[in-house]
């Protein structure tokens, strides 16, 4: 691209005066809406205040289970609370706790600040966002709502079949953590991608890779674990949705499944799980704790190190949660070396801190003090982590209490503590006034002592032999004074959060416009001073803390001595920058206010809670309203080159339309296909995984149901075929006038038709084999390979007729052609997938055995 | 660095996290062996064969990317290239230690 | 009774070996804990130039990568040495038993002990031999855990897992099922009694002789009323007509420390509120409740069910 930046201007920052009108035209353009239609912000900063408010309020929710749960626990033989509904307490405790408040939480505070800290307006994929957190919001009501009709999820948080299968669960509950469960983890990696995109492509210019703020760093990290992590979760919860449905038996070994893939599937999610909650908090106190003490922070290019290497090692842990299970010595021997290999990130974090601490002067804020907390308890955490990480010692500690103290120690004291650092630190950057030291002061203390009350006990706990999740226990075992001190400290950490709800209900008072600014002397750029459109320009970075190293650039940002000091094309909009050296590259138009994002996401929750509780015909009216909304939201996507190359400063003139690999959206759907490859090998290692526990019902031991060999070839030139005619609808496109657009619209329907025969051709050759997929689990996983395969074919043709509905409207010209592209991507992805799935389904039972 | 392409980014990608990387294939190589070899019919001696080749190439690999990192280091490169280079190097030494960690097992578990 | 059922009390092999491995990592672990929060407070407190020595790059490598590193791989061998000696092989002279896992109590087999003995909820072995169990789950996952012998493992549907341990002290020591298997899981614990080898083969042969016949009047109108109810639709009395296979059998249930998994005592009152109350003392536990019966028929069963030691 030749209107492309390749080195920065200098003359920065401009001494001219700005133009009159030109803040108020901006400001206009980025005026929030009011009333009713406040629904319909998309903007990060109400969207990201909007989900941090919500994913507390799963918090304190949560909280509330933990005390009923305590108070049935402080004494022996307690009936406060039935065992039916202590099943549905602990279990709800736990999954609301990571699905509803610890992964939003940290995804929420990305939105929030992702943006300021890289002086962009606004994350790429707005309305994504909007999306991701109405969604979320709204299924997590329903999905808490369960608990007052006695049908919230009762087998525990990580809902381990055959319990969990219809024989032991035949009502509704499980279906409600299936369901329930499964589309909130869609919302977290619809917030993953965007986050993803936002930090490589719009940041400040000249902020590059090694000068990202950490904790740019570390959500980088976090996005990129959700993207190869919840896949595999959202396998394993279709899997046992199907198998509770439709009798599909994977988990079940009379029929040649296996309960242990399950959990597999679940520990390869959720181990790195843990980091995924864990890291984005550290990256909080990596920001935090520099502006304690007043110096950079010692040890940076170090800290992405851990970070990156965290983020690595944490896939290599998952059988830890395994250890009991009967799995042979030295494949444990594999995991608990790994686990001891992602030990040493965490103490280069630790003593990057401390290092920072000692060459600074350590103020004891608010902040601060929950930090130290935050190590005290961190470090306890990661001791007692090293010794469930030792296989024999695991063998006892498992499932006991001392399990239940550690991972409290992890997650509470690794990412809570740092959480309400950040409340305190970050409130100036979004309200009028800061929090009070003085109510602060009250909370940490109630709750570092409380918390230790509580946690520190349930190690001895367990060692005194007192397993997880029992309503009850008996009186002669030593546990009833232990379990009482235990509950006296989780209300002492009730009242710790109680004080802090009132300090925000007192002193949080959000603005947009009026924050109370800098009021740490923070050196990173989310303290330069925002408004309702973020900085009034955008600055040059030349540093990892600019306003520290320039004490003028806050004035010169605010007075519009930067980058696009105003509006250039009249609308929202936000530099595009190049990922590492951040070079400005293209303006984006980004969407402002929508009621079709909402109205997609008000459906989509609708359409999987309807079909929880088996009202299958609202449900699809449901479903086919939130397709209607997503495909409305989308025709306003794609806006074209609607303006000429524009003067952002400084003599760099930029495109406001990038198409090809250059587009941020090209990059959304990369990831996307990467999130669809994960969970695709996710399904692959199922495959193999159960040919080895039962290779009996595969076809080389029952001697039938393999379709002959033409079947899958003539499935799969099909499959190949389509991806041809979508290449060459490609070049007409590219062909243009020349050749008018009636080819392209023939080639993408031709396309269309052929990809749907070629997978219905591999689903009729498997069926007429007479196998079922209530067979065996060869059989169901056969059918999986093509259901999934099936929606993606799905999509993929509602791509083409999308696109070739944009076609007609002519909103698809050859140089806006962003719509082709994404379906072009999917496109090729859904033919590759489809080739390797023939491959797998008819070719490996042919070799193997 | 040709940073304003996408393929420029992803080759800097691809080498900044060449030693995790390469941790990662030698982990799910070995497990994998572990979990699945037997089922193929290969021996367990086989299979610790297999795992310690294994081990030596990933342990090599990595080595032959730090040296690599370190060679070309020019001073007049760009600041940001100097530091992904030195971010690269302690991801390998990392990557490296995770690696042998696993070689500790395979000589310390008897079978 | 505070060391019933305790890791830290270890009346086993395996469990003394991890009980010493423990100790070496509270020992160690607390004096990590002391030295990171000692340099914590010299950095945040200490004097300039006392601290000076924590703020370089080179104290985060060595404190917080080289030593770690060192310390965790002296651990992983540590670690991994014993795991390789758990799976001890069965040893020539081991006791072999089964343990089956069912929704919420344990059956117990002794398979080459001469007849097919079958107990439940608890499980007798002659101290100082290795005993081979072999564990097996009917529904769902369960989890053996015998705290004061060995670490736990899994009883998974499907799967066979072994498990072997050595008493070697006589005593009575606790278990209880450590995987959440739904309903009253709380309520699924069961008892290890290490006898004397003597003592323990005594045991074994009285355990092969059949129920033993009512003496009273009271036990006659309880074994009759045992029939007449229905419960050996469920459960087995050897030497009756009672011949279920679904709940525990009961042929010397009178002789054992405790019933319902170890929730109440083996007596006869405890009998006679079970039969009544049982979906009050364990809730949603499989068998129903006999609320029809009067206190007199529950008082004769419940003499009936004592006599049978």
């Amino acid at each position: 691209m030749s209107d492309e930046a390749h080195t920065l201007p200098s003359g920065y920052p401009n001494p001219l005066p700005r133009p009159k009108g030109e803040l108020e035209r901006l400001e206009a353009v980025w005026a929030p809406p009011t009333g009713i239609r406040i629904l319909t912000a998309v903007n990060n900063t109400y969207i990201g205040l909007f989900y941090v408010g919500a994913a507390l309020l799963f918090f304190v929710l949560a909280g509330i289970l933990a005390l009923l749960m305590r108070v049935q626990l402080a004494v022996p033989g307690n009936d406060f609370i039935s065992q039916g509904t202590y099943n549905q307490l602990f279990t709800m405790h736990g999954t609301v706790m990571m699905f509803l408040f610890a992964v939003p939480v940290v995804e929420a505070i990305g939105i929030l600040l992702l943006p300021q800290m890289q002086a962009a307006r606004d994350l790429p994929f707005p309305r994504l966002g909007a999306f991701a957190f109405w969604t979320y919001l709204i299924g997590g009501l329903f999905f808490f709502g369960s608990l007052f009709f006695g049908l919230a999820p009762d087998g525990g948080w990580f809902m381990y079949p055959p319990l969990t299968s219809t024989e032991y669960s035949p009502a509704e509950n499980a279906d409600f953590w299936l369901v329930g469960i499964g589309f909130i983890e869609i919302s977290a990696i619809a917030g993953a991608i965007e986050i993803i995109v936002g930090i490589l492509r719009t940041r400040a210019p000249g902020m590059t890779l090694d000068k990202l703020p950490i904790f740019a760093w570390s959500m980088l990290v976090f996005a990129g674990m959700i993207v190869f992590a919840f896949p595999a979760v959202i396998l394993a919860t279709f899997l046992l949705e199907l198998e509770r449905a439709f009798a599909w038996p994977f988990f079940i070994p009379e029929f040649g499944g296996d309960p242990l893939l399950w959990q597999h599937l679940f520990w390869f999610f959720g181990h790195p799980e843990v980091y995924i909650i864990f890291l984005p908090a550290a990256g909080m106190v990596s920001m935090i704790v520099p502006t304690m003490c007043g110096v950079p922070l010692v040890g940076y290019r170090l800290i992405v190190v851990a970070l990156v290497a965290t983020g690595f090692f944490s896939f290599g842990l998952w059988v830890h949660h395994m250890f009991a299970t009967g799995i042979p010595s030295l494949s444990l021997a594999f995991f608990s070396a790994a686990s001891m290999a992602v030990a040493v990130p965490s103490g280069i974090q630790v003593f990057a801190w401390i290092a920072t601490i000692a060459s600074g002067r350590l103020r004891f804020t608010v902040p601060s003090l929950f930090i130290l907390g935050f190590l005290a308890i961190f470090v306890i955490g990661g001791l007692t982590g090293v010794m469930v990480a030792l296989v024999p010692f695991d063998w006892q500690a498992h499932d006991t209490f001392f399990i239940v103290a550690h991972l409290h120690y992890v997650l509470f004291g690794g990412m809570v503590f740092p959480l309400f650092a950040a409340i305190y630190y970050w409130v100036p950057a979004v309200g009028r006034k800061p929090l009070s030291e003085r109510l602060g002061r009250w909370s940490f203390w109630l709750m570092f002592v409380g918390f230790n009350v509580t946690f520190f006990p349930m190690h001895i706990l367990g060692l005194m032999g007192m397993p997880r999740r029992v309503y009850t226990y008996p009186e002669n075992l030593g546990w009833d004074g232990i379990n009482l001190l235990s509950t006296l400290g989780a209300f002492m950490i009730a009242t710790g959060v109680l004080v802090c709800l009132i300090d925000l209900a007192r002193n949080f008072r959000f603005t947009p416009s009026e924050n109370a600014g800098n009021v740490w002397q923070a050196g990173t750029l989310d303290w330069l001073p925002t408004d309702v459109y973020g900085n009034r320009s955008i600055p040059i970075v030349t540093s990892r803390e600019p306003l520290r190293d320039d004490p003028k650039l806050s004035k010169d940002v605010e007075a519009g001595r930067y980058f696009l000091p105003g509006t250039a094309t009249g609308k929202r909009e936000t530099l595009i920058t190049s990922a590492i050296d951040a070079l400005p590259q293209a303006i984006l138009q980004v969407p402002g206010p929508s009621w079709r994002s909402f109205f997609a996401a008000v459906f989509t929750a609708a359409f999987f809670l309807l079909l929880t509780v088996k009202l299958v015909w609202p449900a699809i009216a449901c479903g086919i309203a939130a397709l209607v909304a997503m495909i409305a939201w989308l025709w306003q996507t794609d806006p074209g080159r609607n303006h000429a190359p524009v003067d952002i400063g400084g003599g760099i003139k930029v495109p406001v339309y990038l198409t090809g690999p250059a587009s941020h959206s090209w990059w959304a759907m990369v990831v996307l296909l990467l999130v669809a490859a994960s969970m695709f090998i996710a399904l692959v290692f199922s495959y193999l995984y159960l040919w080895t526990v039962s290779p009996d019902v595969w076809p080389a031991t029952t001697g039938e149901h393999l379709p002959a060999a033409h079947w899958p070839f003539i499935s799969a030139a099909a499959l190949l075929l389509a991806s041809l005619a979508v290449a060459l609808s490609g070049r007409m496109l590219a062909a243009g006038a020349k050749i008018g657009p009636w080819p392209l619209r023939a080639g993408l329907a031709a396309a269309s038709a052929v990809l749907a025969v070629g997978w219905l051709l591999d689903l009729c050759g498997v069926w007429q084999t007479g196998l079922r997929p209530d067979d065996s689990s060869y059989a169901a996983l056969v059918y999986t390979f093509i259901v999934i395969e099936g929606l993606l074919v799905a999509s993929a043709i509602v791509m083409a007729l999308f696109t070739i509905a944009r076609s007609i409207a002519g909103l698809l010209t050859p140089i806006r052609r962003v719509t082709f592209d994404n379906t072009m991507l999917l496109w090729h992805y859904a033919v590759a997938q489809g080739l390797i799935g023939l491959l797998i389904v008819h070719g490996f039972p042919r070799i193997a055995g | 660095m040709s940073s304003g392409r996408p393929s420029g980014f992803v080759r800097a990608l691809l080498l900044l996290l060449s030693g995790p990387l390469i941790w990662f294939a030698h982990f799910s190589l070995i497990y994998g062996a572990q979990g699945f070899g037997g089922a193929f019919g290969f021996t367990t001696g086989g299979i610790r064969a297999f795992a310690w080749a294994a081990t030596f190439i990933a342990g090599a690999a990595i080595a032959a990317i730090y040296v690599r990192v370190q060679r070309q280091r020019p001073s007049s490169d760009p600041e940001t290239v100097r530091s992904l280079a030195r971010t690269t190097r302690w991801l390998a030494v990392l990557s490296l230690g995770a690696v042998l960690l696993q070689a500790l097992v395979l000589a310390v578990i008897p079978r | 009774m505070e060391t019933l059922q305790s890791t830290m009390h270890p009346a086993g092999t395996d469990a003394a070996a991890i009980a010493q491995l423990s100790w070496v990592l509270f020992v160690g672990g607390g004096l990590v804990f002391a030295v990171v929060m000692g340099l914590t407070a010299i950095a945040s407190l200490g004097a300039e130039r006392r601290r000076r020595f924590l703020s370089e790059r080179k104290f985060i490598v060595i404190a917080g990568a080289i030593l770690p590193a060192i310390v965790l791989t002296a651990l992983l061998v540590y670690g991994l040495t014993l795991t390789g000696t758990r799976i001890a092989i069965a040893e020539a002279d081991a006791l072999r038993i089964e343990v089956t896992g069912e929704q919420w109590w344990w059956r117990v087999r002794y398979p080459d002990s001469g007849g097919d003995i079958i107990t439940a909820n608890e499980i007798r072995i002659p101290a100082d031999r290795p005993i081979e169990l072999t564990l097996l789950s009917a529904d769902v996952i369960h989890s053996f855990w015998v705290p004061n012998l060995a670490g736990k493992i899994d009883m998974i549907p499907g799967t066979v897992n072994r498990l072997t341990l050595r008493a070697t002290q006589p005593g009575e020591y606790r278990g209880q099922c450590a995987e959440f298997c739904g309903g009253p899981h709380a309520l699924m614990a069961f008892h290890v009694v290490a006898l004397e080898p003597a003592a323990f083969d005594i045991w074994l042969a009285a355990q092969r002789e059949p129920a033993a016949s009512p003496e009273t009047a009271l036990q006659q109108e309880g074994a009759d009323l045992f029939v007449a109810s229905g419960c050996g639709g469920c459960h087995s009395i050897r030497g009756t007509a009672a011949i279920g296979t679904i709940g525990p059998d009961l042929t010397h249930v009178g002789g054992r420390l405790t019933i319902a998994a170890a929730t109440l005592p083996a007596d006869a009152a405890s009998f006679a509120r079970w039969i009544r109350d049982n979906q009050y003392i364990k809730p949603n536990n499989l068998m129903p409740p006999f609320g029809t019966l009067s206190d007199d028929e529950l008082a004769a069963l419940g003499a009936y069910l004592e006599h049978l030691k």
